[in-house]
Order: structure tokens, then sequence, then C-alpha cells
């Protein structure tokens, strides 16, 4: 397992979010977290990626244990995420959202900066090229120059994972990638992730699209009320009562 | 789908012709106490340089990391105290009271940065406001150190090899000083640092998730902009030949504001237009002096009204305005709202 969460907690105020939940991620598959709005999935990953830190629990990473860390640490170690409501750098141009991306990935500092040295320009010139890689990959090149801003929805989903893999994360977490997408977006999506995937990445996803979770997860968590109700491969938990209870209310008794 | 940035027609055309629009920009600031040929002009060009170097750094801390600091005057003043204070007490030369300057200015503001960087940006600007407050009676108050309201004079100017400099040679001292800040502000903003600043401005939360330490490069930067404020008060004390607490008070710091959100926050030109503006103002409408802070309130107000970014900013040149922009009203209302949402 590449990472594995024990008994995280997470209360705002009297709510709450997340109740003592263990989620274990297998190095190198798709896991998908589903569940009903306000299960308390975001805030999973928000106690994962210490933007909320967590209550109480473990959090661990490739054997070390992150929870107390900050979140730029944790990006650094190979954790990278996306939003739900699409956090881009909306004046920086596409390709420049892409190279602030690549931050954890280059080291130069104030001085090589201004001296420009050779150093200095080669690591610039590697992280841009870097950069088109992934805009090449996301079929985002032909709108490298345009501000984020004024990209198209899809697009700007798209330009998030770019940005997230241009830190060359081990782990990455994806909060409703395909939300807004229409059919055509959402399978260009698929085949995306599934791609991701073949390259060795780890992907955890929280998505409320059932066809898309079903198609592409290995293991599916459901959540509800901060508490994991089923876990599973995609068949076992549709067929599972608490999830069915869990989204369309208790079966009636004939 | 075209980059969607509008460019005026005149700064096409400079684009195009930079070259030679630099070399001839080069010459004429060159040739400027040759052409001129009149104390007067040629203080007031110093005195532009100064200001130009004040609104650079400044737009670090404004443009590019979306901080706000209320109290820049102060760390030019201590800047301005701590080289004057070497000179007359020590005799130690400029070319050492110099670095000393903005070593002590960015100590200074690395304090203040430690001290209020964790906090919302709201406290760094109440704390720097308090801080330049501070220092200023602080140095009214402190006459064994600092003479008091009497102020520091008879500091010496910089002298290299036995040679005293003139007014020309300080002209071109500061001309010099102003391309370095130039230069090294512009490939700060683009290199790894800047981007990470601008992305703390941008979205700080982004920012954090993609391994920037936010608290740290703030400090950074605050730090930047405070030092080079100190080598900007410390050139003005040796030039000026005389501080004292009335040219480092909360008015010169909102002046200093003024220029860049004149000129355009975010830019590198835009502090640089604010600063000749603002600084050539008084100048030319030097019977309007009584009503110069009236002036600079109106001009400050129609800029953000009209055009937010700026002069040159680049949320002002570069975007189209109104057709693709929702209201300002539904923007202030709805900040996060990205539209195209389905």
């Amino acid at each position: 397992m590449i990472l594995d969460m024990r008994q995280v907690r997470k209360a705002f105020g009297g709510l709450v979010a997340v109740n003592n939940v263990d989620l274990t991620v297998q190095q190198g598959t798709i896991h998908a977290i589903i569940g009903p709005n306000g299960a308390g999935k975001t805030t999973f990953f928000n106690c994962v990626t210490a933007l909320n830190p967590a209550d109480s629990g473990e959090i661990v990473f490739e054997g070390t244990r992150i929870e107390r860390l900050p979140t730029h640490i944790i990006n650094r170690k190979g954790i990278a995420r996306t939003f739900q409501n699409i956090r881009l750098f909306p004046y920086l141009s596409v390709l420049q959202n892409v190279v602030v991306g690549t931050h954890n990935q280059s080291s130069a500092g104030i001085l090589a900066s201004v001296l420009h040295t050779p150093r200095f320009r080669e690591e610039e010139r590697q992280m841009v090229e870097f950069a088109m890689s992934l805009l090449q990959q996301t079929g985002l090149v032909d709108k490298k120059d345009i501000y984020a801003r004024n990209l198209p929805y899809g697009d700007q989903r798209r330009l998030e994972i770019a940005r997230a893999m241009a830190g060359r994360p081990k782990v990455l977490l994806l909060d409703e990638p395909a939300a807004g997408m229409n059919t055509t977006e959402t399978s260009s999506l698929e085949a995306f992730i599934r791609r991701l995937k073949d390259d060795g990445l780890t992907v955890v996803l929280i998505e409320h699209d059932m066809k898309l979770v079903m198609s592409i997860a290995d293991v599916v968590s459901v959540i509800d009320h901060g508490v994991k109700i089923a876990e599973g491969t995609a068949e076992t938990v549709q067929n599972d009562e608490r999830v069915i209870e869990a989204y369309l209310g208790k079966r009636k008794d004939t | 789908m075209k980059l969607k940035s509008i460019r005026p027609a005149f700064v096409s055309f400079v684009l195009r012709y930079r070259v030679p629009f630099a070399i001839l920009l080069g010459v004429l600031l060159v040739a400027y106490p040759w052409i001129v040929r009149n104390p007067y002009l040629l203080r007031v060009a110093t005195n532009v340089g100064i200001a130009i170097i004040l609104a650079s750094s400044l737009n670090i801390i404004i443009g590019f990391s979306g901080l706000f600091s209320l109290g820049h005057a102060a760390f030019y003043g201590i800047g301005a105290y701590t080289s004057a204070l070497l000179a007359t007490r020590l005799g130690v030369p400029f070319w050492l009271g110099f670095p000393a300057a903005g070593i002590v200015a960015g100590l200074f503001g690395t304090f203040i940065g430690f001290a209020t960087l964790r906090l919302r940006a709201v406290f760094l600007a109440f704390t720097t406001l308090g801080f330049g407050e501070i220092t200023r009676i602080v140095i009214l108050n402190w006459r064994d150190f600092t003479r008091g309201p009497l102020g520091i004079a008879g500091i010496p100017v910089p002298r290299l090899f036995g040679w005293s400099f003139t007014r020309e040679a300080n002209y071109y001292l500061i001309l010099l000083l102003c391309a370095a800040v130039i230069l090294f502000v512009y490939r700060i903003y683009h290199s790894r640092l800047g981007r990470a600043l601008i992305a703390i401005r941008e979205d700080e939360t982004a920012a954090r998730s993609m391994g920037i330490n936010v608290f740290g490069y703030k400090i950074l930067a605050f730090t930047i902009a405070c030092t080079i404020a100190g080598l900007a008060g410390s050139f003005f004390a040796h030039f000026q030949r005389y501080v004292s607490a009335d040219s480092f008070v909360a008015d010169e710091s909102f002046r200093i504001i003024t220029m860049v959100a004149l000129g355009g926050t975010g830019s590198i030109t835009g502090p640089i237009v604010g600063a000749m503006i603002l600084e050539l103002f008084p100048e030319v409408f030097g019977f309007l002096a009584g009503y110069r802070q009236v002036i600079y309130g109106a001009v400050l107000i129609t800029v953000i009204v009209l055009k937010p970014g700026g002069i040159v900013g680049v949320k002002g040149v570069f975007e189209k305005p109104r057709a693709t922009r929702r209201s300002w009203i539904a923007q202030a209302l709805l900040p996060r709202f990205n539209g195209g949402t389905r």
C-alpha cells in the first residue's frame, strides 16, 4: 500500500465531517471514493493534504507519517491534488499555470535567477519542456498562451490535472474531475486516467459520475455522513444494502 | 483560439522597434546632464530615480505577492538613517554604509514579516502602518542617537579614490542603481521565485498545494523589498546630505503606494511610469501644491474605478474591458465565479 489512513477524524464544531475512517490505497490502483453530497469526501482529501489537518488519526504515505506535515511538504513528498471548485491561477497563462506546478521539481534560488546562470537557464528550459509535454497529453497545447480564466470549463478541469501532474506526484487526488463535463469529455478523461495508471501512478478520485466510477475504479469506497459504509469492487459496492440505502433510502418491506 | 490580449497601438509599435528604442533611451539618459545643463533638472531626475526604486520594490510586495504594506517609507528611512549615522558618527564610507543600510532595513523587514505574515493579509497592512509611525516617533525622540527633530546634517557625498561625487556623478549612480533594480525585479518576476509569488497572489491555497512554501516566500518577498528600500534610503541620505524624520512619514508611504497603484500593480513598467508621473507632477504643477493630497486622492479613486490594474498593469491593459467581464458589482459579489458553468 502507498497511502494508509487509520482512524482519521475531522470535526468542524459539532459537525463530524470525517468520523474515524480507515482507508488503504494500494500502489498503482485507481481508488474511487463515492458518497452522497456532504458525506465528507472533500474534507477527507483536505485532511490528507493538510489544508484542513485531521483532528486525530494517522496518515501514512510510503511508510512515513505525514499527518503533522504542512501542505507544501506533503506535495513535495509526492501527493498532488485538484480541487472540486476549480482553483487555477486565473491571471497566469495556461502554460504558466503548469510551470508553477513544477515548483517542487526545480531549485533555482534568487542569485541564480537574477544572474541567469547556465544552470538556471537549463532548469527553466526543462521545466517549460516538461510543462509543454503535459499540455500535449491533456490536449491544451493550442491554448497555452491564453489566461486560465478564459478557458472553457472542461479545459479548466484538465488544466488542473496537468498542473497537479507537473510536480511528478506518486499519488494523484482528483476531486470530481468529471463534474460539468459532457459524455465526450468524460470518456477522454477516462482514457487519460487509465493512461496515468499505466504509467504507474496511483489515482484516488472523488466522483459522482457512477458510469465513470464503475468502469475505471479498481476499488470503490463509499462514505456517508463521515463514515465508511462499504468498500470493494464496483459490483460488490453496487449490490451493498447500505450503499443503496444511503443513496436511495430504505427499501420498503413488501 | 487566439491570445485574448489587446495592446494599445503604441505599445505594439514600441515593442516592434524595441532595440532602437532602448538604444535611444539609453543615449538620452546618459546624455541627460549635458542636454539640460541645469542643476535643478538634474536634481529632479535624481529624485525620480529614487522614486522608481522605491515604487519598484514596493511592487514586489503589492504587485507580485498580493500583500499590502503601508509602511514602506519606514524601511526607506531606516536605510537612510543607518547610512547617515554610520557616516557621520563612525566615518564609514558610502560604499560600506550602502549595503549596511540594505541589510538593516531587510532585517527589520524579516522581523515584521515573521510577526505578521502567518496572519491574514490585512494584519500586515495594520502592522506596517503602525511600524511606520513607531519608526518616525523613535527617530524624533531618541535625541542622543538620531538628534531628534534636528535631523542629521553634514552627511558626506559618496567618494571614490579621494574624489567627491558631483551632481552629475550622483545622477549616474542613481541611473545605474535604477537599472540594476529594474533588471533585478524583472528577472525575479520571470523566475521560479516570481512565479511562486504570483501563484500566492492568485490563489494561496492552490499555491500551497503545488508545493510552494507560502509563508517562507512571503517573508522572502517582503525582505527583498525592504532591503531595496533601505538601499534607496542610503543613496538619498548621501545625495541630500541631510536626513530628518519628515522625509519618512506615512504620507511618503502612501505616495509610494499611489505610484504603484497608478502605474500598474504586478507589471515591471507600471511602477516606473507611476513614479515618474507622481514625482514630476508637483514640479510641473507647483501652483497646485495646496491641493496635492486632494488630487492624489482623486487620481487614485479614478484609477481604481476605471482601470483597476493601473495605467499599464496586468489586469488593465491585457484584459478586454467589459466585453468579457461581468459588471464590477457581480464581480464583487461573486469573487470566485468562473463563468461558463453548465
